[in-house]
């Protein structure tokens, strides 16, 4: 893992909406005529995930107004979408405690209400839950039951999740990530099951509602490889397509995570990583961690860490995306599995061409070059 | 407040009754309304009307008190020992929001304590 490729001005910015991020008092250093600059610091901030976050901790006196407008707006916006997210949650949350249907909250909305002094701060645009493989249909019910829509077609052996949609006249469109497994690749997918997660798991009320997150050291662990994962797999924001792992949202919530752990909470994720192959890939994002915003770690932990570099989740998201696809290929047990996957990798099922390009061509073949120049060019045009 | 898509609850309307009228009535939240706070400002949501609200610190700080539970005698007696200002004014300007929130719908006012 190497990081992103940013230019000087992008790495100053970079560098300030850290401190902001870590509380520091900060003036605008350029003057309140340097457009490029305040543009600059408005797109980083809104790709990094921060602007509610600093938002609160910024001195209004100090900055260009567009700015403070700009942020204050923004955290207007993200306390708009939490209440109406919250909302549609909470019947979610309380179906599935209903109907007995065992679950778990994970990333965003997990970290947000375990880790956060505001769910708010914590900027994310769905929640994601993971369930056991033999409660899927359960879920997959109740959410249909409580007016969500399926928007992605699940092909099993190459997606692992599905999205699901509320489209509410109270509450604007919502979505809900139903995952039952933690990760779509085929090597990473099975390094946690839902189970052993939750026997580890933290309890967390949200609204009166008891949830179970991931443990800190779960926590750590699933956010370092979501962080990883996104050096070979592009996420969007604002519709444009960026490339890495350094995401300041990411890593902040692993400052946050780390800042509560205690020496047993190391020496576990330290054995943990190693035992999941994911030693050097947790050593590389917890020092880029350390980098950005002086968190203080224990640094043997670090060493421990650093030391495993042939863990086979490592040896994966340390590979560019050819040879990840062929490492998920030979995950695959049989033969016949690992054929299945290369037909759907490549050649998805009618049904899903049909429904992903629903005003396309009437001929497959178009369909399916069509699909094929989009991943290239998504690949091609990542910031 | 003012922002894009959202309503002022701060301006001042005059209650149509008196303050003592109200002064120790409990204000109750309706269960419509949503609320969340972030950086001194809240946000609220009504479900009943899908629409969504903004208030100011000091609004802020009155809705909390109100979701707390104390009446409009006792958030009056705490702001006034937090803040320098003309208690007349700080009546007027709640009267002014109560009324507001009332006509939103977000709150009633309901007994006498």
């Amino acid at each position: 893992m190497t990081g992103e490729k940013l230019t000087e001005s992008q790495q100053q910015i970079d560098a300030m909406l850290c401190r902001l991020l870590k509380g520091e008092s900060l003036s605008w250093p350029y003057g309140d005529s340097n457009q490029a600059q305040i543009e600059l610091f408005l797109e980083r901030s809104s790709v990094h995930g921060v602007q509610a976050s600093i938002w609160t901790s910024l001195q209004p006196g100090s900055w260009p107004q567009v700015i403070v407008e700009q942020l204050h707006k923004a955290s207007l916006e993200a306390a708009s979408w939490e209440l109406a997210h919250r909302h549609a949650l909470v019947q979610v949350l309380s179906g599935f405690a209903a109907e007995n249907i065992g679950y778990m909250l994970f990333k965003g909305t997990a970290l947000a209400y375990s880790f956060y002094a505001n769910p708010v701060l914590r900027f994310r645009c769905d929640t994601d839950m993971l369930v056991s493989g033999y409660s899927k249909t359960k879920a997959e019910k109740l959410l249909k039951g409580l007016g969500f829509e399926c928007s992605s077609p699940a092909e099993e052996l190459v997606y692992y999740q599905q999205s699901w949609r509320l489209n509410s006249s109270h509450c604007g469109t919502h979505a809900i990530d139903l995952h039952w497994k933690l990760n779509n690749s085929e090597v990473l997918a099975n390094l946690f099951s839902y189970e052993e997660l939750r026997a580890r798991g933290d309890e967390v009320t949200i609204c009166g509602v008891k949830t179970f997150v991931p443990c800190k050291v779960d926590a750590v662990l699933i956010a370092c490889l979501h962080s990883a994962g996104h050096e070979g797999i592009p996420y969007l924001v604002n519709g444009n397509s960026y490339l890495g792992g350094s995401r300041l949202v990411w890593l902040y919530d692993l400052h946050l995570l780390i800042s509560h752990f205690s020496l047993q909470d190391w020496h576990d994720l330290t054995e943990r990583a190693v035992q999941k192959g994911l030693g050097n890939t947790c050593a590389v994002i917890l020092d880029r961690v350390r980098e950005k915003f002086s968190t203080v770690m224990f640094l043997d932990g670090l060493e421990i860490l650093a030391s495993d570099k042939d863990g086979k989740a490592t040896v994966y998201l340390d590979s560019g995306p050819i040879m990840r696809m062929w490492l998920d290929i030979t995950a695959c047990g049989s033969w016949k599995a690992k054929l299945a996957f290369v037909q759907q990798l490549f050649f998805p099922s009618e049904a899903y061409m049909r429904q992903k390009y629903a005003s396309g061509s009437q001929w497959l073949f178009v369909l399916y070059i069509r699909r094929s120049i989009e991943g290239i060019y998504r690949r091609l045009h990542a910031n | 407040m003012q922002s894009a898509g959202m309503e002022s609850c701060m301006t001042s309307l005059v209650y149509k009754g008196s303050f003592e009228q109200v002064l120790n009535r409990k204000i109750q939240i309706s269960a419509d309304a949503l609320s969340q706070e972030i950086g001194g400002e809240t946000v609220i949501l009504d479900l009943a009307s899908s629409t969504y609200f903004g208030i100011d610190e000091i609004g802020t700080l009155i809705w909390q008190m109100m979701k707390a539970g104390k009446s409009l005698q006792a958030i009056h007696a705490d702001i006034l020992s937090q803040y320098d200002v003309d208690p007349a004014i700080l009546e007027k300007d709640m009267l002014g929001f109560v009324e507001q929130l009332k006509s939103a719908g977000l709150v009633s006012v309901v007994q006498n304590q």
